[in-house]
């Protein structure tokens, strides 16, 4: 940028006008960042909270299936889940949260989830397929926030750079070009005066 | 014991209270006499419990109790070791039996598997990779009209609201009376007992799934069992009692105990394992009442069904150790199944 | 087949009172002479009496033996089929409902000798003395038979705790000796009664 800046006050009171813009855009980028990370924690603290329950849930769920496989020998078992009966319908759409467009889960169950003859299964399975029942909502729920958390972190990640690209290279690099044309225009103006007052002498001798 | 004394007793017409088709079982009952003894106990159970692994849990049972866990050096999945094991319990079954069609009542449960997957295929107009049963007797409608009628029937519900649980109501209703018409056509009266009991056994399980699931009244009796020592009236009529006073009605009836446990269980709000843990138990005891009997076919379906039970905790032994699930906790399920 | 041996034993007792009243008549009808009736007078004779004794003994008892021992045969070999060395331990139990048929067979011999079939000379049996010895082969042979098939299931029993328990097998063995008392209470009254209880 210093090589091709014509030195002049013109570009000197450009250059001034830019810097304060960037200043305070830096600013406003620090606030959006910061504001972002908040949200963002926030969001994992959820998430984090949400995830365990979750899981531990699923932990449940999955540990009351192998009972079911325990108790009912595969074949019955697969039989018993052989014709599911059981629709979903799941509908997506997209909600804007910080100018970000974040997809948004619609969806419900149709049907009975036990769809199969009650004399060669046992309970645990009923248990079991309730159980991924209840706990699939909250599967996709959190699907959903993940999805949110993850669009949030490469939010951030932009704003990050483009925060840096301004307090890093932008800013020095035009605080710079302010002192260098200053510099050189009071350097021009030290030299003219000079040379005025060589001038005014000869005059004087003559 | 009872079946002796129920019987006519004439001295010259009938020496020595024996009859001649029970006698035939006379061999059945010394060789099951040594292989009952080979059926693990709870230090075995307990023994397999605490192996560390699953492998260990296999070399175990081959070492110690003889099953075949290897095919050519190769070791097999526990699956296919349990299949095989019942398999050759299937064959011993009815290799000892002097009248094999008696036996059928014990395996009509696979071929009726067997059935369904094939119906629930042929309903559906595609292909589901299902497991199928090798054991049982076999049930085609080709051979038989009663089970033609069946299907008929089957088809004409199933096209109506295409509900695939009517095929699995349909085809379990049947099954007690497949199982009935054996029963009819011997008259031995234990496979009476234990078939009306088995039946009663199903529809009190029923009864308190149906609680669990909260359904109402006409939905359980359309999948109540007919046949049992109980009405079905009988259900249905204490259905919509509250627990106190459903353990009060069913205090002196003669499974007043698997009511106390279903109640207990639903007034914990827990599942419904305790229960089926005890109907099982249910069977199995009464059997082992038997113990005395030399000739009879008792001793042959003690055998059969503690096989069977044998057959469920290793099953639950090995699920539980294949998915990593703490020693305490597999003792803890399968507890309730010691006799 | 247990129809068979019913019948037959109704059939024996009918054919016993049937005889004791043909003598009864025969008795009342004439009076003299009555006690050295020869076999051509007609009618039943002692001897035939007594020979029809002899076989029913040893045949009821030889059925009733071997039908014991089939009884307590079939768990003795399910439960060698599985482990063959048991054979030392079960084959007391199997073998001890056979000894109803060597005693019947014993009476039936005794019998023979008595009335002189066997080395020596025809006694002179009278209808009453036939009688009585049909009496007693009759009885002992309806004991023969059913301990013997009481006794296989009393070996059957023991033979399946033994399979279970090995260790318990001289109990089961007790249980049988306990039913063959009997059997060897008949063989005595049978003797006791044919040798010693008739005087030609």
């Amino acid at each position: 940028m210093l090589a091709d800046v014509s030195l002049t006050r013109m570009n000197l009171m450009k250059m001034k006008k830019r810097y304060a813009i960037a200043l305070r855009g830096h600013k406003l980028l620090k606030d959006k960042q910061d504001e972002l990370m908040r949200k963002f924690m926030e969001l994992l603290e959820e998430i984090k909270s949400y995830r365990q329950e979750v899981e531990n849930s699923l932990e449940k769920v999955h540990k009351q299936f192998f009972w079911a496989q325990g108790v009912m020998s595969k074949e019955f078992l697969e039989e018993a889940i052989m014709v599911p009966q059981v629709s979903l319908n799941l509908t997506t759409s997209q909600e804007q949260v910080f100018n970000i467009q974040t997809p948004k889960l619609d969806f419900h169950i149709e049907g009975d989830i036990y769809s199969y003859g009650f004399l060669f299964t046992s309970q645990q399975l009923d248990l079991a397929l309730d159980g991924y029942k209840n706990i699939f909502p909250k599967l996709l729920h959190l699907s959903e926030i993940e999805k949110r958390a993850e669009l949030l972190a490469s939010e951030i990640e932009q704003t990050r750079r483009r925060v840096n690209a301004l307090e890093y290279i932008l800013i020095p690099e035009l605080k710079q070009t302010i002192k260098y044309i200053s510099m050189r225009l009071a350097e021009l103006e030290l030299s003219n005066q000079i040379r005025l007052m060589k001038i005014k002498d000869i005059v004087r001798k003559h | 014991m009872e079946k002796y004394f129920s019987r006519k007793n004439d001295l010259f017409l009938d020496i020595g209270n024996l009859h001649q088709e029970d006698v035939q079982y006379g061999y059945s009952t010394g060789r099951l006499a040594i292989l009952e003894k080979s059926i693990l106990d709870k230090n075995a159970y307990r023994e397999l419990i605490i192996a560390n692994n699953t492998e260990e849990t296999l070399r175990l049972l081959e070492n110690k109790h003889g099953f075949k866990t290897k095919n050519h050096n190769t070791q097999v999945s526990w699956e296919d070791i349990l299949n095989k094991e019942f398999i050759s319990v299937h064959d011993l079954i009815y290799g000892l039996a002097p009248v094999k069609e008696i036996f059928d009542i014990f395996f009509f449960q696979y071929s009726f598997h067997n059935l369904k997957v094939r119906l629930k295929e042929k309903l559906a107009g595609h292909k589901i990779d299902t497991p199928l049963f090798i054991i049982g007797p076999v049930l085609l409608e080709e051979s038989s009209p009663v089970l033609r009628e069946i299907i008929i029937k089957i088809e004409q519900v199933f096209y109506k609201e295409r509900r695939f649980q009517d095929i699995d109501c349909i085809l379990d209703e049947e099954y007690f009376n497949f199982l009935s018409r054996v029963a009819d056509k011997y008259k031995i009266p234990v496979i009476e007992s234990l078939i009306k009991t088995w039946i009663d056994l199903a529809n009190i399980k029923l009864f308190f799934r149906f609680k669990t699931l909260q359904r109402d009244k006409n939905n359980l009796s359309r999948f109540l069992f007919s046949g049992g020592n109980f009405k079905q009236d009988f259900y249905i009529n204490t259905y919509h009692l509250r627990t106190d006073v459903l353990k009060r009605e069913t205090k002196n009836i003669f499974y007043a105990d698997l009511f106390l446990t279903g109640i207990k269980c639903l007034e914990n709000e827990t599942s419904m394992d305790e229960l089926e843990k005890s109907c099982d138990r249910f069977i199995l005891q009464r059997f082992s009442e038997t113990k005395h009997i030399v000739f009879g076919i008792e001793p042959m379906i003690r055998y059969l069904l503690h096989k069977e039970n044998e057959m469920r905790m290793l099953r639950m032994i090995f699920v539980g150790k294949e998915n990593s699930i703490s020693n305490n906790e597999i003792e803890e399920k399968i507890a309730g199944y010691y006799v | 087949m247990k129809k068979l041996v019913g019948f037959l034993l109704i059939g024996m007792v009918l054919f016993l009172f049937t005889v004791t009243f043909v003598k009864a008549q025969e008795t009342t009808g004439v009076p003299a002479q009555t006690e050295s009736v020869k076999p051509e007078s007609g009618g039943v004779s002692g001897i035939t009496l007594a020979v029809i004794g002899a076989i029913i003994t040893i045949v009821f008892s030889g059925f009733g033996a071997s039908k014991g021992i089939s009884i307590a045969a079939a768990p003795a070999a399910g439960i060698m089929s599985e482990n063959p060395d048991m054979f030392g331990k079960l084959l007391i139990m199997v073998a001890l409902p056979g000894t109803q048929g060597i005693y019947g067979f014993v009476t039936g011999f005794l019998v023979f000798l008595k009335v002189g079939i066997i080395g020596g000379t025809l006694q002179p049996v009278s209808l009453n003395q036939g009688i009585q010895i049909l009496a007693i082969c009759a009885f002992q042979s309806f004991i023969e038979l059913t301990s013997a098939i009481y006794q296989g299931q009393v070996a059957a029993y023991g033979i399946v705790m033994t399979g279970k328990k090995p260790e318990a097998s001289m109990k089961g063995v007790i249980m049988a000796v306990l039913v063959e008392t009997y059997a060897v209470l008949g063989l005595l009254a049978g003797i006791l009664g044919i040798w010693f209880g008739i005087r030609f």
